[in-house]
This record gives C-alpha cells, sequence and structure tokens, in this order.
C-alpha cells in the first residue's frame, strides 16, 4: 500500500502523542508542586500525627464501648439502614435502566430529545453527592427513613445509570444492525441485541451497586435521613468517643461483610454460564 | 430440493424483466466525502446482481443505503414502486420486514441459541410487548425449525450461537434472513470471513434459497471468481460511480482492468 514507516509525515504523526504524553506528565508535576505550595502541608505536622496516632487511640477511643453497639435502638437502626440500601437500590435498578438505554448513543429511540434529557438526569444525580441529597430531601420530607431512601435512591440510579449506560455503548454493534435491518422497534433492538451481551455485566454492576449503596446508607443517617448514621453523630457531638469507636467498628464490619458477600456473588456469576 | 440444481432462473415459471428495486441517482457521503456519486441499477425478481469494486468503493455503502443503515444525501430507492428515502421511521421499519440482509461478521446475538437468532427474523412482525416476553408463536418457531433444517442445522438448533464455526454462523444469518420471507436479499460479502470452501458452500446455498423463493439477490463481493460463479448480473464500483453494468460473460480483462485500476497501481 501506501509509504514506508521511515517517511517524514509518518514520523511526525508518530512523535505528536509522544510529545503530548510528555506535556501532560510535566503539567501535572507542575499541577501538584502549586497545591503543595498553595495547601501549604506542613510536614512536621504530617509526621506528628503518625506518632500521635497511638496515643490518641488508646488514650480516646479504647476500648470501644460495645454496649452502646448491643443496645436495641441501634441494632433497629442497623436494621433500617439495611432496610433503606435493598430498597433504594432495587428503585434505583429499575429507574436506571430506562434512562441508560435512552441515554445510550448506539441504541436510544430518540437521540434529539429523550436522549439528552436521560444524560442530564444521569449526570444531574451524580453531580451532588448522596450526603447533599439527603440534607436537601430532609428538608423537603422531614427526618427519617423516606429521606435517606430517597436520597439514597438518586445515588443508585447516577451510580448504575452511568455504568449501565457505558456498557450498552461498548457492545457489538452487529447484532443491533441486523435487527434493525428486519425492521425491529427500537424496544426490540434493546431487548434482544442489547441485553443478552450485557447482561452478565449488569448483574455485576446491580451487586456492587448494593455494596456502594450501603455504604453511603451507613451514613446518610447523619442530616438525619434514617439509619445508623444519626448514633454516629449524637456521639460524636457528646465527644462519647468510645461509643464513637464502636459505632465506626460496626459500620466498618458490616460493609466488609457486604463487599466480601458481594465479591463472592460476583464471583459465582462469572464462573456460571450466560 | 433437485429442483434448483437445474440453471437459474431459467428453471423457474416465466423470467420476471420488471425490477424489484430501482435505484436512480443514488448518492451518500461520509461528512465532506462523495462515496456513492449517482448509482443507477435495476434488480429484477430472477436476478443475482453481484457488486464488485475495490474495497472503499461504495459497495457496502450502496447496500446499506437501501434499506437506509446509512443514510443516502440524495436519489432514489423504488422497492416494489415505493421510495424508501423519504419514508417515516414507521413506514421505515415495515418495508424493511420485506429486505432480509446477510452480513460480513454474520451479526448473530452470540449468547442466544440458533433457534432464537433465527426466529429473531420476525420481531418486526411481532408486536412490542409480545415481543418481550420471548414466547413465540408456535408457527413461527415450526417455521424456524424448518428453515434451520433447509440450512443443515437442525442438529445445533438449541446450541448457543457462539459455538458455531464461521460457516455455521452464516447459515445462521441466512435462515434468519429467509425467516422475514423477504421479497429482496441484500448481502454484504457474505465470504469474507470464511475460508475458500466453505465460501462457496455459503455462496451456494444462498443462490438455492434465493432460487426456490424467488427472491432476488444484491450481494456485495469482492471475490471476483465467486462472483462469475454465481451471479447473473454484475455492476462494477469505482469510486462511488458504476463503472460496468452487465451479464458476466461480458467482463473482460479490459474491464476488471479498469474497475480494480485503483488497486492495482
Amino acid at each position: 500500500m501506501g509509504a514506508s514507516p521511515q517517511t517524514p509525515a509518518n514520523a511526525a504523526a508518530l512523535a505528536r502523542p509522544r510529545m503530548r504524553s510528555y506535556l501532560a506528565l510535566v503539567g501535572t508535576l507542575v499541577l501538584l508542586g502549586y497545591a503543595i505550595e498553595r495547601l501549604n502541608i506542613d510536614l512536621e505536622r504530617l509526621v506528628g500525627m503518625l506518632g500521635r496516632i497511638g496515643t490518641v487511640l488508646t488514650d480516646r477511643y479504647l476500648p470501644p464501648n460495645y454496649e452502646h453497639i448491643l443496645q436495641p435502638d441501634y441494632l433497629h437502626s442497623v436494621l433500617e439502614t439495611l432496610e433503606m440500601t435493598w430498597f433504594a437500590t432495587v428503585i434505583g435498578l429499575l429507574l436506571a435502566v430506562p434512562l441508560a438505554w435512552l441515554s445510550a448513543g448506539n441504541l436510544t429511540p430518540s437521540p434529539r430529545l429523550l436522549r439528552p434529557v436521560a444524560r442530564l438526569v444521569i449526570m444531574g444525580v451524580r453531580a451532588v453527592h448522596e450526603m447533599i441529597w439527603a440534607i436537601i430531601l430532609v428538608s423537603l420530607v422531614g427526618f427519617g427513613m423516606l429521606a435517606g431512601s430517597l436520597a439514597l435512591v438518586c445515588f443508585c440510579v447516577g451510580f448504575a445509570g452511568k455504568l449501565f449506560s457505558e456498557s450498552l455503548e461498548a457492545i457489538d454493534p452487529g447484532p443491533i444492525e441486523a435487527l434493525r435491518a428486519s425492521g425491529a422497534g427500537s424496544l426490540q433492538v434493546f431487548w434482544f441485541a442489547a441485553l443478552p451481551q450485557v447482561r452478565q455485566t449488569w448483574a455485576g454492576i446491580s451487586i456492587y451497586s448494593i455494596d456502594a449503596v450501603f455504604r453511603a446508607a451507613t451514613v446518610v443517617g447523619f442530616f438525619g435521613a434514617g439509619g445508623m448514621g444519626w448514633f454516629l453523630r449524637q456521639s460524636t457531638q457528646l465527644v462519647a468517643s468510645h461509643d464513637v469507636a464502636a459505632i465506626v467498628l460496626s459500620i466498618m464490619l458490616v460493609v466488609i461483610v457486604s463487599e466480601l458477600a458481594s465479591t463472592w456473588l460476583r464471583h459465582r456469576l462469572d464462573q456460571s454460564p450466560a | 430440493m433437485s429442483r434448483n440444481d437445474a440453471e437459474r432462473p431459467d428453471a423457474a415459471a416465466a423470467p420476471d424483466p420488471s425490477p424489484v428495486l430501482r435505484i436512480r441517482g443514488l448518492e451518500a457521503r461520509y461528512g465532506k466525502r462523495e462515496v456513492l456519486r449517482g448509482i443507477d441499477l435495476d434488480v429484477a425478481r430472477d436476478d443475482f446482481v453481484a457488486i464488485i469494486g475495490p474495497s472503499g468503493s461504495g459497495k457496502s455503502t450502496l447496500i446499506r443505503c437501501i434499506n437506509r443503515l446509512v443514510e443516502p444525501s440524495g436519489g432514489q430507492v423504488l422497492f416494489e414502486g415505493v421510495d424508501l428515502l423519504p419514508l417515516t421511521p414507521p413506514a421505515l421499519r415495515r418495508a424493511r420486514r420485506d429486505i432480509g440482509m446477510i452480513f460480513q461478521e454474520f451479526n448473530l446475538v452470540e449468547r442466544m441459541t440458533v433457534l432464537d437468532n433465527v426466529v429473531m427474523g420476525r420481531l418486526g412482525e411481532t408486536g412490542t410487548l409480545r415481543s418481550l416476553t420471548r414466547i413465540w408463536r408456535k408457527d413461527v418457531v415450526d417455521e424456524a425449525l424448518t428453515l434451520i433444517a433447509r440450512v443443515g442445522l437442525s442438529e445445533h438448533a438449541r446450541q448457543r450461537a457462539d459455538r458455531l464455526s464461521g460457516g455455521q454462523r452464516q447459515r445462521v444469518g441466512i435462515a434468519r434472513a429467509l425467516m422475514q420471507r423477504p421479497r429482496l436479499l441484500l448481502v454484504d460479502e457474505p465470504t469474507s470471513s470464511l475460508d475458500p470452501r466453505i465460501a462457496r458452500e455459503v455462496m451456494m446455498l444462498i443462490r438455492e434459497v434465493a432460487g426456490e423463493r424467488r427472491i432476488p439477490v444484491l450481494c456485495n463481493i469482492h471475490d471476483l471468481d465467486l462472483a462469475l460463479a454465481f451471479c447473473t448480473r454484475m455492476v462494477g464500483l469505482q469510486h462511488g460511480k458504476a463503472r460496468f453494468e452487465g451479464r458476466p460473460e461480458a467482463l473482460d480483462r479490459t474491464s476488471v482492468q479498469h474497475i480494480y485500476e485503483a488497486e492495482v497501481l
């Protein structure tokens, strides 16, 4: 075919991206240096922190007050956290599926109208942190699990919607083209050409969502949106450090358990035939 | 079965010269680049038309402009007398049901069974809500099984498509296209992903099933020998323009040189 790789034109084509990546590296380092300078990070304090960790832990937080996390009220709030997680994940995933379909460039039935709307919804819910959703929703619907659940739904829609949509855009376009050519409608194309290709990925994303929503659920209560976070707030405000330690430990414990469970589930999924 | 061993199209009843597909002044562009520059082409009921030409000559675009997988920028595509280019999306979907398509990369849903893939050829005819349940009418399933038998895959009907060899997958693609009961077959480089012996078998099968049903075929193919062996008429494309049109016997060395000029150089 065309020119050999030694021609000047090709040499330039090869050199340009390399030059660009050097520039990117230099730029990153310059920005890092600027940030350190501006933040005025005091190395002495940083090193001093390491020495203090031990004393602070033993003086203030140890031993954790295990009785605090065994009281019925607290255990009840753990249960509430699980309930919110389940509700928000199921509803969030159900909302994320149509949004992902509408916003995937290769499958959307309405590229000019519904696609931008769906993308805006997904980006919108993601732009606001789940804690801020909790604050907003508490002010709208009052304290309690409803506010927390809705905040978590928003989080789940943004989280799963983006991942669902990205996985749809990465599928093999061949079957889509084939079904379109046979006169199938866009919902049929999504259902028959796209879903079989993403089913396994989506199952993995769904399990991952439960995990992420649960982690968020443990803290939305900090602003009164239900669940165990409320107890964390009370104890920190009362400077009941031994209670705080116990609560933090219990949060870590449940998050680790849920992560182990989801890792195990996803592993099982990878090995099962589609 | 033996009926189509005889030479097509003379074996069929009476030759029907009126065109099923009539293309006039078809133009297409990708951005500023003109890919098709005024194509005229007729395909009659008993035609097996091969479109030949070097890569980049617009063969694939031409085929895709007919069912508007690629939107043409001008001209007319008359299918059974109706211009497809101004159709609204629902009307276009209805027209597409009557036009089967076979692809270079087969374009099967790999994780579904052969039967599922073939039945999908009938999606356009099936109501959306009904199709979502994936419960197919018995006569549709029976018809699919008959077609699967016709293409020689009965033993594999319940297997997943990704378990099959390339040649077998293309047979599934053929059965899926026939499931539409098409009145025109568009075929895009059906053999490029196959080895030579299988390629010949696949071309043979396409010609047979099209002959049995009197479906006209428009087939992109860059392999000149296969084109000469199977088609009744040839169109040579070069830079988006038709440079040759006629019966395969009429294609001499000079016309080939002419069509492939860009590649020979």
